[in-house]
């Protein structure tokens, strides 16, 4: 699906990224956690093609997109919801820029989600909880088979985050998009993802690639077994050496 | 909401009321000559007289002030797409624009006259000139400050230049669009006026001229009141405009 071949980006003397390698597979949930200024917006920036790398490549299914764009769907870390646009208007724009409106596909994916109340409402009639949901929900549809999501869920309180989380996982489960996916939360990181990327600072790069042995559909009960706090305990030891 | 509306507006209203009383006592206690300033009841009694005469050059004025208002509005939002789409030309012809500004319009008149001669082009581009500047400004101002982040996941998802300007920035654009218009509808009036003195057949600006030049003060005043309705008329309409098209917005907040 998405690989990052080698690739490196330094911005005046200050080198961001180093040699970044990485793959998502079809349908797969992969993670990227690092401390903050770790580069992984800079990464998705690449990815996205707003920037171009100074060295290595990016391909999606085989096809090579370093520096351009159009290519993947992103889910940003504040819902950036057009405000004069009702749900409905906002899920389809991603569709809208790649030429096609699907109004019934739309419906269905927001009744599915618990959105189906508020269809037509503005933005700033929702909760922070749901205009995430909305914002997932316009990346799901829009064409695009990748998705980026950028610390998604960092605004949010601890509470609604779970819910999200669960919630997420409801709706991805059913559906075939491969998720890559931006956190600083090891916890969220262990519970949504098939693999997690583990991030340096200064400059990024790969310190381990982490294969996540839990089965899916997974629930709550995961976040307290022994299993997942030790695999928490050797992320936090990878982290910090 | 009529409750609200009494509580808000009877300050206003018992302050015109004032300002209309002191004026009435004041010509009545110190005999001012009626040429010199009509009290309100002479002007009042003047205009049920004059209305009927008046009518043409209401509608000649009105239509005047419309037709210059939209040209403007027109070339003020042309001018601030390209200047906003074109960094190198606005770089270039910015300036310009606003020292085009600071020439004043009654300066500027009887040279228009001059070079189209009486008939609606030179009026219409006087009307043209006070309108178009609030709504250029306004309208680049609304295009340059669109949230960041929303230029971003546009960006990011692909968005095109073309597809920026119409999904985003013009839509963003559109609350501060709306301050521009509400300037420039006041201004087409007195535009308007102005440039009716000029040379017309009609029109509440030749009306005024000619009222004034006989010494008849309260046909003067008849005028101006009329003129301030107008403008007022305009101010309203563009608000119930805005109204309509930002219904979105939440009251109070502005993102």
């Amino acid at each position: 699906m998405l690989e990052l071949r080698h690739v490196s980006k330094s911005f005046g003397q200050k080198q961001v990224l180093q040699k970044i390698s990485l793959h998502v597979a079809n349908g797969e949930f992969v993670s990227v956690i690092g401390p903050s200024g770790s580069g992984k917006s800079t990464m998705f920036s690449l990815i996205g093609g707003l920037l171009e790398p100074d060295a290595g490549e990016i391909y999606l299914s085989g096809e090579n997109i370093t520096n351009k764009r159009g290519f993947i769907s992103y889910m940003p870390q504040q819902a950036s919801l057009f405000p004069w646009r009702t749900i409905m208007e906002n899920v389809l724009v991603g569709q809208e820029l790649q030429g096609k409106k699907d109004y019934e596909r739309a419906k269905t994916m927001l009744e599915r989600a618990g959105l189906g109340d508020v269809i037509h409402a503005y933005p700033h009639e929702l909760s922070g909880g749901m205009k995430q949901r909305v914002a997932f929900i316009r990346a799901l549809l829009s064409p695009q088979s990748l998705m980026l999501l950028d610390e998604p869920f960092s605004a949010l309180d601890e509470f609604t985050r779970t819910d999200m989380q669960k919630w997420l996982l409801s709706i991805w489960e059913d559906d075939e998009q491969s998720i890559l996916f931006i956190t600083h939360n090891i916890d969220e990181a262990l519970f949504l993802s098939d693999k997690i990327i583990i991030l340096s600072v200064n400059p990024a790069e790969i310190k381990e690639v982490i294969e996540v042995p839990f089965k899916r559909p997974r629930d709550e009960e995961l976040l307290l077994s022994e299993e997942f706090l030790q695999w928490k305990r050797r992320i936090m030891e990878v982290i910090q050496f | 909401m009529k409750t609200s509306l009494l509580k808000k507006t009877w300050r206003p209203f018992l302050a015109i009321l004032l300002f209309i009383g002191i004026w009435e006592v004041a010509t009545r206690l110190f005999s001012i000559e009626e040429w010199l300033l009509p009290a309100p009841s002479d002007i009042v009694v003047e205009a049920k007289s004059v209305i009927p005469t008046f009518l043409p050059h209401l509608q000649s004025t009105v239509t005047l002030s419309v037709s210059g208002f939209l040209i403007g509005t027109t070339v003020g939002l042309g001018v601030a797409t390209i200047l906003h789409l074109m960094p190198r030309v606005r770089e270039t012809f910015f300036p310009f624009i606003i020292i085009s500004q600071n020439m004043p319009i009654i300066v500027l008149a009887p040279l228009l006259v001059i070079w189209f001669g009486f008939n609606a082009l030179p009026k219409l581009i006087i009307i043209t000139l006070a309108c178009f500047f609030p709504i250029a400004v306004s309208a680049l101002g609304g295009f340059t400050q669109t949230n960041r982040e929303l230029v971003h996941y546009m960006k990011m998802m692909g968005a095109n230049k073309a597809q920026l300007f119409w999904k985003l920035e013009l839509p963003h654009a559109v609350p501060s669009i709306f301050s521009g218009l509400k300037i420039a509808g006041t201004y087409s009036v007195m535009a308007a006026v102005v440039s009716e003195w000029l040379g017309a057949q009609k029109g509440i600006g030749v009306f005024m001229t000619l009222a004034a030049s006989s010494y008849r003060t309260s046909r003067v005043f008849v005028a101006i009141i009329v003129a301030m309705i107008i403008s007022l008329a305009f101010y309203g309409l563009i608000l119930l405009l805005e109204k309509f098209f930002i219904r979105w917005q939440q009251k109070g907040e502005n993102n």
